[in-house]
């Protein structure tokens, strides 16, 4: 079953300018549930653009795109909102934790959005800083982590409401080594044992060596797309 | 949670919070202490000429503030009396009988206004007492007191006897011979050099006016709810009376306080304008510090709601602290010169006393005042915080994020 499907989507930056850019040009694509994806190209091939308009952040000139079927391009700016906190969980480049909150409460934050119970925010916010590692962290506000820490609880957070599944841009981009192979470790841990499906761009060898589906872009369109085994 | 966050979102930069807060804070202490002294002034002014003489409230025949003649009087019944002294908020009844007329001693002659007054009534409000300067109340109906200034030009001292001539209640003939019994300070030159005041009973036997008042002052214990008991006096009494309050019988009274009063509101708008200024400054850098960060909570599922409420709380809260910061600071000073006031220095003070007022300033104590103040500048916070609520709703959470 297709988590994510894409069709003959095209957007364009500057359109009729002198500047104009063709961040997509007429990209589909489906990805099913449970695969662990890395949409990598140059820059300014449109994997950010891609990656954006997948989690309803951005909408295409033209084209559709579906996610369990739903289309999201139909809802309204409070429903997509809705439909991102229920769905999709997001991990950026920058970490983007909530500079006040402590890692648990960052984790547990989506789930307060999502109005569920005290107990079964902290049931689940143990349980993903366990997966994630950062147990003894739990206390610890963003600017008394490292970065690979940072990007850990991220993960957890964006899990933290059982999304159907993560986008991550560039996830790695600001790590070093081992918090990158740390990080992927976790993912891939994720993705096994509970199923989640993970799309991510980067230009990062480590994170593209690791996943099990490689879908490479250039101007906005598809020139390959592959899967290995690892 | 939302709480939480705004409440940890403001210490995050603790400078400028403090700096905002203070800057609240300040304008709310320096609004308050300058409304205080002022409105305390007021007060003060209207009780020292309105509580000491003319009193709150009075009642006339109707046309007699503009004509002030003793034929335009109203006869003291039972029923009248009792009608107005069972209205709530009356205190006392004070009848008087004013009219003018020749005061003689020698070869000379001068022209005063005579007040018949009832001294044991009248010591209440006006302490006439403390205002004599030399001899006693009158203890019967011959004797009178004069103004200091109608004794300098008489050169009259106590147990001199004066000469009145004048004209009666219609027509009727009014010259008597009097003992002074009395000198007195009226606080005010002009009436000095040209009021005598003498028991009611005596002034009534003088004008032929038995039974006669020409104002029945009304005495209440201050400023408050003045039109409520003037109306509620005039619901009671038919056509023929006029009931006046301070206002209406002494407009350049009013007109001081109301000039004066302008001024303060300006320089309190003056401070407002610069407050707002200020606070807008902070919400203004903080809105666009945290367009990054607004990006992404929509980003994950935020709703902007929950987020306009967020940054609303956080400006809410801040303003609160100053606001209640400025009142904690303000009212305990405000209390101390209420029941300790300000004594004017010197020339000052003297100038002040010349025209009646007194050089003490007791400051405006009650509680509408940081109330109005504090819900202004609160008021004025609230608006504020519209901004970045307008900067949330028209967010678009990927161009916020490129920043």
């Amino acid at each position: 079953m297709n988590v994510i499907k894409t069709e003959n989507l095209k957007k364009v930056y500057n359109e009729g300018k002198g500047n104009e850019v063709r961040a997509l040009n007429g990209l589909s694509l489906a990805i099913e549930k449970g695969e662990f994806t890395a949409i990598v190209g140059p820059s300014g091939s449109g994997k950010s653009t891609l990656l954006n308009i997948i989690g309803g952040l951005d909408k295409p000139h033209s084209g559709n795109v579906f996610v369990n079927e739903i289309d999201i391009l139909e809802l309204e700016e409070n429903e997509r909102i809705n439909f991102r906190l229920q769905n999709i969980g997001f991990v950026f480049q920058a970490y983007n934790l909530i500079p006040v909150l402590n890692a648990k409460e960052n984790i547990g934050f989506i789930m307060l959005l999502q109005h569920e119970s005290k107990e079964t925010i902290d049931a689940r916010v143990e349980e993903l800083l366990k997966s994630v590692g950062l147990e003894n962290q739990a206390l610890k506000r963003p600017n008394e982590m490292s970065g690979g820490q940072q990007q850990r609880i991220a993960v957890a957070r964006a899990l933290a409401s059982r999304p159907k599944f993560v986008l991550a841009d560039e996830p790695t981009a600001n790590l070093d080594s081992k918090s990158t192979s740390d990080l992927l470790d976790i993912m891939e841990q994720l993705n096994e044992k509970e199923g989640i499906t993970f799309v991510f761009s980067t230009h990062d060898q480590r994170v593209i060596d690791r996943a099990r589906r490689v879908v490479t872009m250039e101007d906005g369109k598809i020139i390959a797309d592959i899967l290995q085994s690892n | 949670m939302i709480l939480k966050i705004a409440w940890r979102n403001i210490w995050r930069n603790k400078k400028r919070s403090l700096i905002t807060a203070a800057s609240i804070l300040i304008a709310v202490f320096l609004s308050l202490i300058m409304r205080s002294v002022q409105l305390g002034t007021y007060k003060s002014m209207i009780d020292n000429v309105v509580g000491s003489y003319t009193g709150y409230i009075q009642i006339h025949e109707n046309g007699y503030w503009d004509k002030r003649s003793i034929d335009k009087s109203i006869a003291m019944t039972d029923g009248l009396i009792s009608k107005v002294s069972n209205t709530e908020g009356v205190e006392a009844l004070l009848p008087r009988l004013e009219n003018y007329g020749l005061l003689s001693v020698g070869d000379l002659t001068k022209v005063i206004g005579l007040n018949g007054l009832d001294f044991s009534k009248e010591q209440k409000l006006q302490n006439i007492d403390a205002k004599l300067v030399n001899g006693t109340l009158p203890k019967n109906p011959k004797d009178i007191i004069i103004g200091k200034g109608v004794a300098s030009y008489f050169k009259a001292d106590i147990n001199d006897t004066v000469v009145f001539l004048g004209q009666g209640y219609h027509g009727m003939m009014a010259a008597d011979k009097f003992n002074v019994s009395g000198i007195i300070d009226l606080k005010n030159p002009t009436l000095n050099k040209a009021t005598a005041l003498m028991s009611l009973e005596g002034a009534q036997d003088l004008f032929s006016a038995d039974g006669i008042a020409t104002s029945l002052v009304i005495d209440k214990k201050n400023n408050a709810r003045l039109k409520s008991l003037q109306e509620a006096i005039s619901d009671k009494l038919d056509d023929s009376y006029e009931v006046m309050n301070w206002q209406e019988m002494m407009p350049e009274l009013q007109q001081t306080i109301l000039a004066d009063n302008v001024g303060g509101l300006l320089m309190v708008a003056i401070l407002y304008m610069i407050l707002i200024f200020g606070i807008f400054g902070t919400v203004l850098m903080m809105t666009q510090e945290r367009k990054y960060e607004f990006g992404v909570l929509v980003s994950i599922g935020m709703k902007k709601g929950k987020l306009m409420l967020m940054v609303f709380m956080e400006t809410v809260i801040l303003s609160l602290l100053g606001v209640l910061a400025g009142v904690l600071l303000a009212y305990p000073i405000m209390l101390w010169k209420h029941y300790d006031p300000l004594v004017l220095p010197g020339t000052e003070a003297e100038m002040m006393e010349t025209f009646g007022f007194s050089a003490e300033i007791p400051f405006y104590i009650q509680p509408d005042l940081p109330l109005v103040h504090a819900s202004l500048i609160f008021s004025i916070a609230l608006l504020v915080a519209l901004y970045p609520i307008v900067i949330i709703k028209k967010l678009n959470p990927l161009r916020a994020m490129r920043g």
